[in-house]
């Protein structure tokens, strides 16, 4: 399978990266292809510009700036993303967020259709039905109860309208862990270990299940 | 009451651009003290630093380049946040000045051996959120209403117990007809003169 990660966060010493390491090393050792967006190490500039705004629906067609055109390619060729961040204030740091706004475009993460010449509003459709999975894995500052109350946004954003792009049919695991700041070190190589073990069953090694790289129920 | 309307869009032309002249216009007329954080023209960067996440629990006086933010934040009484709905939730620039600008003993302190934070806000009693978006309520909801959650719980904890929150929302906005987006834009005129 093809692996994307797309990590979001700008200190290397992070457990946020010891996390990375261990997902990017599982999915190597399982034989698939792994590509890794860091967005802090490139220096991704999130906000979306004035002349992106005013060209939004055309900008596939005019060509988007070369990181954003490279990184649809790289989506292009994904049966996985796996998105790898801190979660702040309830939600995706504003350097995914952002990632999110300037490449998931019409005309290539969806389509604006309209139901033939009676209908009056432009729907949505799916447009990344390449994806069959999606992984979240964040880690939390608040309690499991907390997150829940305060109502866990970027888990929301990844679940449901980055899932709404890539049709039926793909599926979504989350694997959190909570009050890192109070975690010992036996609870974080634990979450290590769980990770590891997690994505092993998500993704079993190329080649011994015939049925991994099959097109997931509802892609054309 | 101290008015902070914090804008974000990158269009000029944009209905939200719009929106946040009407807004600046009426608190004007009204005579109340205002303050204006238009973060695409300072061309904030939203990005938390790699010392910022080092320092999450320093201080404010370490921020030099977020004073003027920081000192609006807790000078308002009223918030005003002006921004379109992107992927049902904040664009990245106004999700990064959240991340950076509430910060440790601004926005909250976690007193020692505590396992929450504890709001600094107080002075905010009234946020009001304008708003546009593509989409409609329903599909709003559908893709998680994430910057409706953030407001009316999470951020809304840090401020006055009694803080009150407004939604001034154009939903589907794209299939609105001129005359509907007009008298949304009159009723901002009405609502904060």
């Amino acid at each position: 399978m093809n692996c994307l990660i797309v990590h979001a966060h700008p200190n290397p010493d992070s457990f946020n990266h010891a996390t990375r390491s261990v997902a990017v090393d599982t999915l190597r050792q399982l034989g698939h292809r792994v590509d890794v967006i860091d967005l802090y190490a490139i220096d991704y500039q999130p906000c979306l510009t004035e002349q992106e705004h005013v060209d939004y629906h055309s900008l596939v067609e005019q060509g988007p700036d070369d990181v954003v055109a490279a990184h649809m390619q790289l989506l292009a060729e994904a049966n996985a993303i796996i998105f790898i961040y801190p979660t702040w204030w309830s939600g995706l740091p504003a350097i995914l967020k952002g990632w999110l706004e300037r490449t998931m475009l019409p005309g290539f993460a969806f389509a604006l259709v309209s139901d033939g010449p009676a209908a009056k509003a432009l729907k949505v459709r799916p447009r990344l039905t390449n994806i069959n999975q999606i992984v979240g894995i964040t880690s939390y500052g608040s309690s499991r109860l907390d997150v829940r109350i305060l109502g866990d946004g970027g888990r929301r954003t990844i679940t449901r309208a980055v899932r709404a792009l890539c049709g039926t049919g793909t599926k979504c695991s989350w694997l959190p862990i909570y009050r890192l700041d109070s975690s010992s070190d036996d609870q974080r190589q634990g979450f290590l270990d769980t990770v590891a073990e997690r994505l092993t069953s998500l993704f079993p090694p190329t080649g011994t299940h015939p049925d991994v790289n099959r097109p997931k129920r509802g892609s054309a | 009451m101290n008015t902070l309307v914090v804008i974000c869009h990158p269009n000029p032309a944009s209905l939200t651009r719009a929106a946040a002249d009407r807004v600046v216009t009426a608190v004007e007329a009204s005579g109340r003290p205002l303050r204006v954080l238009d973060l695409d023209e300072l061309d904030f960067d939203p990005r938390l630093t790699d010392f910022e996440v080092r320092h999450h629990l320093g201080d404010p006086a370490d921020r030099p380049d977020l004073a003027e933010h920081i000192e609006a934040l807790q000078w308002a009484q009223r918030l005003v946040l002006v921004h379109p709905t992107w992927f049902s939730g904040h664009p990245a620039r106004l999700k990064g000045w959240f991340d950076r600008v509430w910060m440790n003993n601004v926005a909250f302190v976690l007193p020692p051996g505590a396992s929450r934070i504890r709001g600094r806000l107080h002075n905010i009693r009234r946020i009001d959120v304008v708003t546009s978006m593509g989409s409609t309520r329903w599909v709003n909801i559908a893709q998680g209403d994430g910057g409706r959650l953030r407001v009316n719980r999470t951020l809304r904890v840090l401020c006055h117990r009694t803080c009150r929150i407004k939604w001034h929302t154009v939903t589907d906005v794209d299939n609105r007809s001129s005359a509907e987006v007009a008298a949304w834009l009159d009723s901002l005129t009405e609502q904060f003169g």
